[in-house]
């Protein structure tokens, strides 16, 4: 009844019927275990995990396209998470918008800002060859932690405060299930197609007739939107940021997580993120006793993506994908 | 003038640090192609190996020095050996990603043993100030620094282009998949080209230390402000890493002295992407050949 | 008649050394050429001019009276030429039939936001794209290998499907660099049977390359024969066979490599 409700008239495949089926029953899981957690019957540390692991499943899975799927090697992510945290938390202070416009065009505009910035950087970067795209984005990221630091308006490097509330888990996951559908649809399509052939063989794919800048700065403008809406979510979680949360440490995170889960995988943007943030928390819950100890989580953290990279390079899931996730087959 | 002559001074200085990191960038990139984002924190590793060298043992300035590179030239063999040798042949961004891990853990390690606060080699060299000509002043320790990098710099460059190691590096440097059938053995030359850019990283690490304060995060910063060089110079090009180095530093320097030092990151950036949409080679590097 | 590709006077030198000088070549609506010549003598390169991976250093290219020199290759491929590989680039990790699907991005019914969405029009153009690309595997015998990654293929396979993906961007002008390198007699003869088809079956004008003698003489109407980055000889098999400067070209080959 819902789908119905939903998609009205039109006639729709089973295919894309599942998919609906499967992101309503997320949405009103998510939706439950929120209204538990507001009662106080499931512990707010446990919604909290769980929000945290949203927000960073759209990051992981963002950057996936590009270095997963686009095979590019971009390090400048947490960067676009910056832009849109700022952007963000600038509209929800100064708009003066009630709650719904209010969470609506902050992530709206965060991801339109961090995707326009990324575009232009595109425009540039991939004319040039070779491993730039790395060095840039790399640079990028530290420009813009820099020139935030700069900038007394958003309070430099103390941060931003006030910034009124408007994230929840549940909220983090309407919007994660928006950005799977949105990727999965590109990626099991002609975009998909051309993005993975520029990753197995640039020439071929030129020679094919692919636009191969216009392909790869697509990639990279929808990856940092996305990334940009993930640091909206966050602000507007946290109600504070500041530069120092984005810089190339965050980005360092993010690819932990992505390439334990293994790169062109949607499946494996969930599982690393999922693993890499239980095995955290344990560790976090296990060496607590000593606040030194604590902090040989960051020393773990790296040896886990060693260790990943020379035993399983493709990381947990390979190139494959759990079945719920790809659409069926048309035309077979 | 003279104002121009002093802020001249130290660019080179600063350069030459730049170049002493630069360099292992690009010898490694040249050798086997990887990005070795782990290079600025082996500098800030040999910054704090000889910080402590200084602090507890208080050795002399030259032992200070020369324990440190050897030292930081095992650790980078040590880091070849144990996270990039078995990667060589996988998927290039493996090898990256594990760079990256490395670089991570090394910061991650340092601050866990020494702590997050930045800290001050004990001076060990005489900055007793000498007139130049012109009312230009410059401290002994400056150019005794200056000095023994452009002496590092031309030992490299001999051992590179006389020796027959040298030769052979640079035969690897041409073509890794021919150059065993020429009886070349590719894993030792590896070795020595990690062994030589960490060392001459850890020299780099003692000089910065010589006249900055050093901390765990610092290799991010100043390794990539050298990889930036390299890249500008022509990555894979000795002679091109230090001519970007001293670019790059010049440019930093009177940034700071005429514009404001909040820009000189932003202005290393654009930069960088200025140079690689003119020059996307580098200046000193060869374009390489479309292979179809 | 105007000539569907022109090639006049292109020269390409690569630090000094002209790979290929004043080098002409007229290619009619219908036709196959070879172009033969020892290694090294610039074949892949006259081919890597004419889809515009290198630019002349002089000289201008052709394609159905418009002038091509100097576009990107992306731009000259979308305009009808479609080529292969002496060294086989297929797409690895895809399957062998998303290889051939791919070739179809530029004549996809539906844009970005339909991609986005997977309207129906998505789903419409889907269907189609998978049945005619089937179609192609199943012309050059791949129909039952289409679920395989391409890199699983064996060899002779994965040559088929190159010239299966190449088919399927419609082109105007099909250039074969090299199709029978590593295959042995048999399947050289298997091959030459294949493009015979092709030539038969498609309205497309073929550009061959190689360096066995039996695989153009046996398909081309017209031989070229280059050496040293420059055209020595042109004209029909029997002619060019028994032309003195290709004997010499040739028998000079053997002697070096003796």
């Amino acid at each position: 009844m819902l789908e119905k409700a939903i998609i009205g008239k039109k006639s729709i495949s089973a295919g894309s019927l599942k998919w609906i089926r499967l992101n309503a029953f997320f949405l009103i899981s998510a939706a439950f275990v929120q209204m538990l957690g507001n009662i106080g019957f499931i512990n707010q540390y446990y919604i909290h995990i769980l929000t945290v692991m949203g927000m960073n499943i759209i990051l992981v899975a963002s950057l996936n396209l590009l270095n997963g799927y686009l095979g590019e090697f971009a390090l400048g992510h947490a960067g676009f998470m910056g832009i849109g945290a700022y952007s963000g938390a600038l509209i929800a202070i100064y708009l003066g918008l009630p709650f719904f416009p209010r969470l609506f065009f902050s992530l709206a505009g965060a991801a339109i800002v961090s995707g326009v910035v990324a575009y232009i950087i595109g425009l540039i970067t991939f004319k040039t060859v070779g491993d730039y795209l790395a060095v840039i984005t790399l640079g990028f990221n530290m420009i813009i932690v820099n020139i935030i630091q700069n900038i007394d308006f958003v309070g430099g490097p103390r941060g931003l405060v006030g910034i009124p509330k408007s994230t929840n888990f549940f909220i983090v996951a309407v919007c994660l299930s928006f950005t799977y559908t949105v990727l999965r649809n590109l990626v099991y399509s002609n975009y998909g197609r051309l993005w993975i052939s520029i990753r197995e063989n640039l020439i071929a794919s030129e020679l094919m007739g692919v636009n191969i800048i216009r392909m790869k700065n697509l990639a990279f403008t929808i990856a940092a939107s996305f990334a940009g809406l993930a640091g909206s979510l966050w602000a507007q979680y946290q109600q504070f940021i500041n530069p120092k949360s984005f810089d190339y440490t965050k980005t360092t995170e993010i690819l932990v997580m992505l390439y334990l889960g293994g790169t062109g995988s949607l499946s494996g943007s969930i599982l690393g993120v999922v693993v890499y943030t239980i095995t955290m928390e344990i560790l976090r819950n296990l060496l607590e006793f000593n606040p030194r100890l604590v902090e040989l989580r960051m020393v773990i953290s790296p040896m886990i993506l060693i260790v990943i990279m020379l035993t399983r390079q493709f990381g947990l899931m390979g190139k494959r994908e759990w079945k719920w996730i790809q659409p069926e087959k048309e035309g077979n | 003038m003279e104002i121009i002559i002093q802020q001249l001074i130290n660019a080179v200085q600063l350069g030459a640090v730049y170049a002493l990191i630069a360099l292992g960038y690009s010898m490694v990139y040249g050798i086997i192609r990887l990005i070795n984002f782990a290079h600025g924190d082996i500098f800030m590793v040999g910054a704090f190996i000889g910080f402590l060298l200084a602090v507890k043992f208080k050795l002399p300035f030259v032992f200070i020095l020369l324990l440190t590179m050897f030292l930081t030239a095992l650790l980078g063999i040590a880091i070849e050996r144990i996270a990039y040798h078995k990667l060589r042949n996988a998927h290039r961004m493996s090898l990256v990603i594990t760079a990256l891990g490395v670089g991570t853990f090394l910061e991650n390690l340092v601050r866990l043993a020494v702590g997050p606060q930045t800290r001050q080699i004990p001076a060990q060299l005489s900055n007793n100030i000498l007139h130049l000509t012109n009312g230009i002043v410059v401290t002994e320790d400056k150019l005794l620094i200056i000095g023994i990098s452009i002496m590092l710099m031309i030992v490299l460059w001999l051992f590179v282009n006389k020796t027959l190691i040298g030769k052979a590096m640079r035969a690897v440097a041409d073509n890794i998949d021919v150059v065993p059938l020429m009886g070349i053995n590719v894993d030792m030359i590896v070795s020595v080209t990690f062994a030589i850019g960490s060392a001459l990283a850890a020299a780099g690490g003692i000089f910065f230390g010589q006249s900055y304060s050093i901390e765990p995060y610092m290799g991010i910063d100043l390794g990539w402000k050298a990889f930036i060089a390299a890249v500008v110079g022509g990555i894979g090009s000795i002679e091109g890493a230090v001519v970007g180095s001293f670019i790059l530093a010049g440019i930093e320097v009177f940034t700071v002295a005429y514009l404001s030092s909040n820009l000189k990151n932003g202005i290393a950036f654009a930069l960088l992407i200025i140079l690689l949409v003119i020059w996307p080679y580098g200046i000193m590097g060869k374009p390489s050949l479309k292979k179809v | 008649m105007e000539k569907l590709l022109k090639i006049k006077e292109v020269t390409k030198a690569f630090g000094g050394l002209k790979a290929v000088s004043k080098y002409n070549l007229e290619l009619g609506k219908g036709e196959i050429r070879g172009i033969i010549g020892p290694n090294g003598a610039g074949k892949t390169t006259v081919f890597n001019l004419i889809t515009g991976v290198y630019q002349p250093d002089s000289g201008q290219i052709h394609l159905d009276g418009e002038n091509i020199t100097g576009l990107q290759p992306d731009t000259i491929a979308r305009k009808g030429i479609a080529r292969t590989f002496q060294n086989i680039r297929l797409f690895g990790e895809m399957t062998v039939w998303d290889n051939v699907k791919m070739a179809f991005h530029a004549r996809t019914g539906y844009n970005f936001w339909g991609a986005l969405l997977h309207s129906a029009s998505f789903k419409k153009e889907e269907k189609r794209i998978g049945k005619e690309s089937l179609e192609f595997l199943d012309y050059l015998g791949l129909a039952e290998r289409r679920n395989e990654l391409a890199k699983n293929l064996p060899y002779g396979e994965q040559r088929r499907l190159e010239i299966a993906r190449a088919l399927a961007t419609k082109p105007k002008i099909l250039l074969l660099d090299e199709p029978a390198a590593g295959m042995n007699p048999k399947e050289v003869e298997d091959l030459i049977g294949l493009i015979q088809k092709i030539h038969n079956d498609f309205p497309l004008s073929i550009l061959l390359i190689d360096h066995q003698m039996p695989v153009v003489t046996e398909l081309c109407h017209i031989i070229q024969v280059i050496n040293f980055g420059q055209l020595i000889a042109e004209g029909t098999p029997s002619q060019v066979i028994n032309n003195p400067l290709v004997l010499q070209a040739y028998l000079g080959e053997e002697e070096a490599i003796a």
